[in-house]
């Protein structure tokens, strides 16, 4: 579904992605690991057209994606739910997700979009419970669920999630990878950027590592959780073998 | 939409070529290749070195052809890190080490982690499922465990199938053909050359093959010309499939012979395979004979980069019969270079040349004689010429042919027949073969 080729991004003179090349495939959920500064943000800054300046190419179901604008990305089906949530504080919790389908409020009729709320609601029915309330009162992992009701009234066909488990309590942190699980058993591909290795392979298919801006390791979610490079520099003295639980 | 019940009856072997084709295929290749040459420069010391000598990075790998400006990775290169120089991860991250012989005085080590291990299983388990063994099969293995021991990996693909492992080893022909009946071996698995001594013993013994199940033969490292195949074929009453590995590499499963028996399919998904010329070190297109250059595509503790393996063959890019898009590589019967091999095992001139020089160093020449059956090595002999002046010798005549004959023996796993002989009568430079007619 998705196709990065020979991705090279700088800011500057700083190299902050070379070369990259990987795929998503459709109903995937694929998972970019790294520490901080390894260049996992610019990357989905890229792809959502958010930076236009770039070596290489991006195809989005066979079509070169590079240089269009970030509307005309969404309007295809790629939409992100970005970093530190970003809602919309003022708001209602209601205002942010029927700006959701802003791209689509032309193309939509006023049912086919209520239905899509419904839909959202259901997923999240914390959010349904809170409709009128302002979003920047929602505790953290409300605001989270938020953001991606908000980006799933955009009907994305791939998701794009830049760290949803950033601030968030570890309970909290299961709860949104169940629904990410979900999401995907019901047809939605997703592109997962963590820092937290640990929930977002054990959710994930498969992986890839990025160091520098390079990667450098790339498998199957459950080889990657076994490898011990990635254990040492992720998954920390936490991560318990078997016998010792 | 929980994935179809269609979708998940697949066999985790097959699953990153499934439903790829030939330009989807080189996506993928260009996507591992450069994950490898990011590591390869991150990790090994004597790669970073290759690139900054030639002032290339791992990021000017923009295509697959970009590789052609990387320099090749030999033999030596390898022995001359013995033994850890070339690993790319700690050595508490291997799991499996191996050795295996080389040109060189010392061993070439490779070592596996458990992805690496678990990489060549499936490869394994790939080929032997393309050739129809399956979960009910019984599969006699008759290599020579501590002299190869990539023979595991035959035993880690059985496994991974489902099937059963018979591991007979290099237990008598007579007992391998007792085990064959007894436990109703449907899968025999060895180097050509026993299955053809299995075979001869067989009509000595007037065993009638009804009698056995065999219905599946997988043999190498050597390949079966196309009498050698059809004999053992119609001899055993079975399919003879060839299966391909670089030696040095130790692991079988690189490359192996689907139903149609027409060329060998090259595990492209964990391989990308290069022909060049030997002489020139030119790329050679799709059938032109050349030496086969390798670089792998996944492996963790071992990458390598263009390594020459003094194969000589062919590829076709053409789409095969059954349906598999993966190139195709013809067998190989010719080096690059002067590795000899007998009974399944490789040697090196230059190993006897130092065997010979520690034990008796005033020995002036010597020839190494083979004697073929079908196309494969089957008995070594070593002809050896003593100085001029015999008292310089170290011992006598008889002394010292025992102890270069149980060196061999010792140093290569194998019996060769030695003999005096004298300037006049040796054979030209080179190597000379000559064919056994029964």
């Amino acid at each position: 579904m998705l196709r990065v080729k020979n991705l090279s991004v700088s800011y500057g003179r700083i190299k902050v992605l070379r070369q990259v090349t990987f795929h998503v495939k459709k109903g995937e959920i694929v998972t970019l690991v790294g520490s901080n500064g390894a260049g996992k943000s610019t990357l989905l800054s890229v792809l959502s057209g958010l930076k236009k300046e770039l070596e290489g190419e991006i195809f989005f179901e066979g079509q070169k994606i590079n240089g269009l604008r970030a509307d005309q990305i969404v309007k295809m089906g790629i939409v992100q739910v970005p970093e530190a949530r970003q809602l919309f504080n003022t708001m209602t919790v209601e205002e942010n997700v029927s700006l959701g389908a802003y791209v689509h409020r032309k193309t939509c009729s006023k049912e086919e979009l209520r239905e899509r709320e419904e839909k959202v609601y259901d997923i999240f029915p914390v959010l349904r419970e809170r409709q009128m309330q302002q979003a920047g009162t929602l505790s953290g992992g409300e605001q989270q669920m938020l953001s991606i009701a908000r980006a799933l009234m955009a009907k994305p066909r791939l998701l794009l999630l830049d760290e949803p488990s950033l601030g968030l309590a570890p309970l909290v942190v299961k709860e949104i990878f169940n629904i990410i699980k979900e999401m995907r058993d019901n047809g939605t591909t997703i592109l997962l950027v963590e820092q937290n290795a640990l929930a977002a392979l054990k959710v994930s298919d498969r992986g890839y590592v990025l160091e520098s801006g390079k990667i450098i390791l790339s498998g199957d979610s459950s080889e990657l959780l076994e490898n011990e490079e990635v254990r040492r520099a992720f998954l920390g003295k936490e991560y318990r073998e078997k016998w010792e639980r | 939409m929980k994935k179809s019940c269609e979708e998940q009856v697949y066999f985790p072997w097959e699953k990153d070529l499934k439903g790829l084709g030939r330009d989807q295929i080189k996506e993928l290749q260009l996507e591992r290749l450069q994950l490898t040459c990011n590591r390869a420069y991150s990790r090994v010391d004597f790669y970073r070195k290759r690139f900054d000598e030639i002032g290339l990075l791992p990021e000017d790998i923009k295509d697959l052809d970009d590789l052609d400006k990387f320099p090749f990775t030999t033999q030596e290169d390898l022995a001359n890190h013995y033994p850890y120089g070339m690993f790319a991860v700690p050595l508490k991250d291997i799991v499996r080490i191996k050795y295996s012989r080389n040109v060189g005085e010392s061993p070439i080590v490779i070592g596996y982690t458990k992805k690496d291990v678990k990489i060549w299983t499936q490869l394994m388990a790939r080929l032997m499922h393309s050739i129809g063994i399956h979960k009910r099969d019984i599969v006699q293995i008759a290599f020579n465990y501590s002299l190869f021991t990539g023979a595991f990996n035959f035993n880690a693909g059985t496994e991974e199938i489902g099937a059963t492992v018979a591991p007979s080893a290099t237990v008598s022909a007579t007992i391998q053909l007792k085990i064959m009946q007894d436990f109703r071996s449907t899968v025999l698995a060895t180097t050509p050359s026993f299955a053809l001594h299995i075979l001869k013993t067989m009509r000595d013994q007037s065993l009638d093959p009804h009698l056995l199940h065999l219905r599946i033969g997988i043999f190498g490292p050597d390949f079966m010309n196309s009498e050698l195949r059809k004999e053992l074929e119609d001899g055993f009453g079975i399919k003879a499939y060839s299966i391909y590995g670089v030696e040095e590499l130790v692991e079988p499963g690189l490359a192996g012979e689907c139903e149609y028996q027409d060329g060998l399919h090259i595990a492209e998904d964990h391989f990308y395979a290069e022909i060049i010329n030997p002489a020139t070190g030119k790329l050679l297109p799709p059938g032109s004979p050349g030496e086969l250059v390798i670089t792998t595509l996944t492996t963790e503790a071992y990458p390598l980069i263009r390594y020459r393996t003094g194969d000589i063959t062919a590829f076709s890019e053409a789409p095969c019969a059954c349906g598999r898009k993966t190139i195709r590589m013809s067998p190989s019967f010719r080096r690059s270079d002067d590795r000899i091999t007998v009974r399944g095992v490789s040697i090196y001139p230059q190993q006897v040349e130092r065997i010979i020089c520690e034990i008796e160093p005033t020995i002036v020449d010597f020839r190494l004689v083979v004697y073929t059956t079908r196309g494969l090595g089957d008995r070594l002999d070593l002809l050896i010429v003593p100085p001029a002046d015999e008292s310089l010798m170290k011992g006598t005549r008889g002394q010292i042919l025992e102890r270069v004959r149980s060196t061999m023996r010792r140093h290569l796993g194998l019996g060769v027949r030695v003999q005096w002989t004298t300037r006049e009568i040796l054979p030209a430079e080179g190597m000379l073969y000559k064919t056994v007619i029964n």
